[in-house]
């Protein structure tokens, strides 16, 4: 989209893609033209404006241009608007349809629009793409949002307005000159430093919702939470949390299979019954494909949006939306709360352009609450410097503690030409294992994708009548094996850490072979052991962590699981206390 | 500063202790190329011959689809191929390089783009790009013609003259139907003033070729500056359906 430069009445100068809009809001009379990706037009600085004379405007432009290695040949030239522009009719009707306008500006609450998703959303309204961009432009004028490039050029560098991303883009040449490519957001559909974004103002939020003030969706009495006393105590503590005007932060810290998922719930209507906006994001997309009914049935008639790299677009405006942490970056300034689960998993953890879009896409008086069973040394500091509320959730729902894992000092047998020969290690493992497989299925976890077949073809030989398979990430066959292993169809399930989260085994049992590799932390190994005891049917079973030496990371890990079990202990959370 | 230095390290580190991984452009699959094996031989079908006169891809003995064999295809072509069949992910590609500003995507293809290209069409003197009218380069901001004609000429040695010019700002094709199109670009080329291309074969380049009425039009300007021999080579072109011969309805 190109814009044109334009004076405003204290000389002021702004870009617009529809001077005519802007002479029928504005009374603006004169722009330069030819257009401009807006990208290149904002050189001028706030302080200088009302200094530049018209010709001063034009050669900063033209030494822009120049700078930047565009290719135009067309003379920059002031016009004037008196006369008959292209858009004036189509600006001129548009102008008329208060409507339309408003039901555009109830889609667009909240959201960063790209140049890319325009015909998505025209479609929705029924009209063209020209006719959105005058209406979105009509926003503007009004306030209700801005215009802001794809990219901007901060000195050298480029700069995604979109994740906030400054360091991974695309430079290739375009007629403009150097033009940048987003390749950290790209997955959610590409974006470059010659299109523009359409980022609604929050203060568009309020007006709205002073108009809608009075109409809520959701009736939080109608529900009946049947929570364990744990989950009652921690959902009291979120409840608190959320009442508190100078509370940002929560943290969740439960047990693997505690049901944190659910605490959340009395909060979130609590928000809902406001006609507040809450967010549901996760970093894994089953996640966020396992929420969303569960959400919906809870929170019935108010819609549940799901928002996931699988999901078409949808435009329409909910007061609940479940969203993965890379859909989150399409926000800004929307939510009044936001609930990130499992903050410490990938792709979230460690990503600062995704922990960029959480802090984007919620409210400036917005509250954030983070579920982990694993939570980062990052959340834990901020927890111990008082600036993160913190409640605890130690109790699965069954009331048994977690199984702790036993430590078993045995070094890893020799692997020769991509075999392990029998060993006196291996038979020593062996002997382990097939205790463990007494009493139900088993995750054998290596920490490399190479280990994988090798203790698959190792286990066969050693379990001849058992059925062993094996899975890693990018295992073509990864979601027919894991299925089977879930069904009960096979025995032995060897995989790296893709199955120490969201899966759920009856009866299963756990070993983490090679426990101190460097692969290996606190987090990865107390999410492996919580494979274990989660169903109310066969809440117990055993955790081996095998390895040579142990490690400081196998210690905390053990004494995080055995800090939660007395955690229970103490709030008389387990079963027969 | 310190944060920009240790994520360039954490990079390198990256780079000396895991294999980079590419997935293929098409599919998203993991891959050792820019295209799986599977995606080149859905979209590229190299066994498939393309019509020698508009260069859709065509079944049977005949070398010409049903159309060109009634004279309804271009004059001045001496060959057209196209790289692959323009459908499903390989349309969603050209789409993206096109209309989505990833014009760059084109030097991961580079491989594909010249081993098809020399395989199929003599050496030429030079190449020569589809050009945009000027209101829709400013519009868009990148030829993808240009681009993919600069991939051609950078990879292969050969001069990349831009020579012709758009002289009429006609309605993009794509919105249009087969004999709309036909009329659509009458006129609309021209050779840039001061252009000597006398004796010269030229290869012709655009994204995709439907009608073939493009570069129908732009072969006629240059073969009656002088040029010749003129032959096309587009991205991506229809498939005549053994059933149905009017692949305008498959389009």
């Amino acid at each position: 989209m190109l814009f044109y430069i334009l004076r405003d009445k204290d000389g002021g100068i702004y870009a617009s893609p529809f001077p005519s809009l802007d002479k029928l809001c504005n009374g603006a009379e004169a722009y330069v033209y030819p257009g401009l990706p807006l990208q290149l037009l904002n050189i001028f600085r706030s302080n200088e404006q009302g200094l530049l004379s018209e010709s001063q405007i034009i050669e900063k432009l033209a030494v822009s241009l120049r700078k930047n290695e565009c290719l135009l040949t067309e003379k920059l030239r002031w016009l004037k608007l008196s006369v008959f522009s292209p858009h004036d009719e189509d600006c001129l009707r548009l102008a008329r349809k208060e409507e339309l306008l408003t039901k555009l500006l109830t889609i667009v609450q909240g959201r960063q629009v790209t140049e890319n998703e325009f015909s998505s959303l025209a479609k929705v309204l029924e009209i063209s793409v020209t006719e959105l961009a005058i209406l979105l432009h009509l926003a503007v004028i009004k306030g209700y949002g801005e215009w802001v490039p794809g990219l901007s050029r901060r000195n050298n560098s480029w700069r995604c307005e979109r994740c906030g991303n400054e360091d991974c883009y695309q430079i290739w040449p375009s007629y403009y000159g150097n033009t940048a490519t987003c390749l950290s957001c790209k997955s959610i559909g590409p974006l470059n430093s010659l299109q523009v974004i359409y980022r609604s103002h929050e203060e568009t939020l309020k007006r709205e919702k002073e108009k809608k003030a009075g109409s809520t969706t959701f009736t939080s009495s109608e529900q009946d939470w049947q929570f364990t006393p744990a989950q009652c105590s921690a959902a009291a503590d979120l409840q608190l949390f959320a009442r508190d005007p100078l509370a940002k932060e929560a943290l969740v810290w439960a047990a693997c299979g505690a049901g944190k998922t659910e605490i959340t719930f009395p909060v979130i209507g609590q928000y809902l019954e406001h006609s507040q906006s809450v967010l549901y994001a996760a970093p894994r997309l089953d996640v966020v494909h396992d929420i969303q009914p569960r959400l919906q049935k809870f929170f019935n008639p108010c819609k549940v949006k799901v928002m996931s790299g699988l999901s078409p677009p949808d435009w329409t405006a909910c007061p609940l939306t479940v969203a993965t942490t890379h859909q989150v970056l399409k926000f800004s300034r929307a939510f009044d709360l936001i609930i990130l689960d499992e903050m410490d998993a990938y792709p979230y953890a460690g990503n600062q352009v995704l922990e960029y879009g959480l802090k984007q896409a919620l409210k400036r008086t917005g509250k954030t609450i983070y579920l982990s069973a694993t939570p980062s040394a990052s959340i834990l500091a901020k927890v111990g410097r008082q600036e993160c509320f913190l409640t605890r959730l130690p109790a699965r729902f069954h009331g048994y503690p977690l199984p702790v894992p036993e430590f078993l000092k045995i070094k890893a047998p020799k692997i020769s030409e991509g075999r392990i020969p029998g060993s006196r290690s291996l038979l020593a493992i062996g002997d382990y294992l097939r205790e463990l497989l007494f009493e139900g299925q088993l995750f054998v976890f290596v920490p490399t994708v190479s280990l994988v077949n090798i203790w698959v073809q190792a286990l066969s030989l050693l379990f001849k009548d058992k059925k062993i398979t094996g899975s890693w990430s990018s295992d073509p066959d990864r979601k027919r094996k894991v299925a089977s292993f879930t069904s009960g169809n096979s025995d032995v399930i060897v995989c790296t850490s893709i199955l120490e989260r969201g899966i759920t085994v009856h009866k299963a049992q756990a070993v983490v072979l090679y426990a101190d590799h460097a692969l290996y932390d606190v987090r990865a190994l107390v999410q492996m052991a919580g494979r274990v005891g989660r169903t109310a049917a066969c809440p117990q079973g055993r955790v081996l962590f095998i390895a040579g030496k142990q490690t400081k990371e196998i210690t905390a890990a053990i004494k995080w699981i055995e800090e939660q079990n007395e955690l229970a202990t103490q709030g008389g959370f387990l079963r027969g206390q | 500063m310190a944060n920009k230095f240790f994520l360039q390290a954490k990079s390198i580190a990256e780079l000396l202790w895991y294999e980079e991984r590419k997935t293929c452009l098409l599919c998203g699959k993991q891959a050792s190329t820019s295209l799986c094996q599977d995606c080149r031989q859905l979209y590229f079908r190299p066994e498939q011959r393309r019509c020698l006169s508009c260069g859709k891809l065509i079944e049977g003995e005949a070398d010409r689809c049903q159309d060109c064999r009634d004279g309804n295809g271009p004059k001045f072509l001496s060959k057209v191929t196209a790289l692959g069949h323009y459908e499903g992910a390989w349309k969603q590609c050209i789409h993206n390089i096109k209309y989505k500003g990833q014009p760059y995507l084109l030097i991961g293809l580079a491989e594909y783009l010249t081993s098809w290209a020399v395989k199929q069409l003599p050496p030429p003197d030079s190449i020569v790009p589809v050009p945009l009218h000027p209101n829709r380069l400013a519009q868009r901001g990148f030829n993808q013609a240009e681009v993919l004609a600069s991939v051609l000429a950078g990879c292969l040695g050969i001069k990349l003259k831009d020579i012709l010019c758009r002289v009429k700002d006609t309605t993009p094709q794509s919105a249009l139907g087969r004999q709309e199109r036909l009329v659509n670009l009458r006129c609309a080329f021209s050779l840039k003033p001061g252009i000597q291309i006398k004796e010269e074969v030229i290869w012709l380049v655009d994204d995709v070729v439907t009608t073939a009425a493009t570069i129908g039009e732009c072969a006629a300007v240059l073969k009656e500056s002088g040029a010749q021999e003129v032959f096309a080579f587009c991205l991506g072109a229809g498939r005549e359906s053994p059933n149905n011969p009017d692949t305008a309805s498959i389009l």
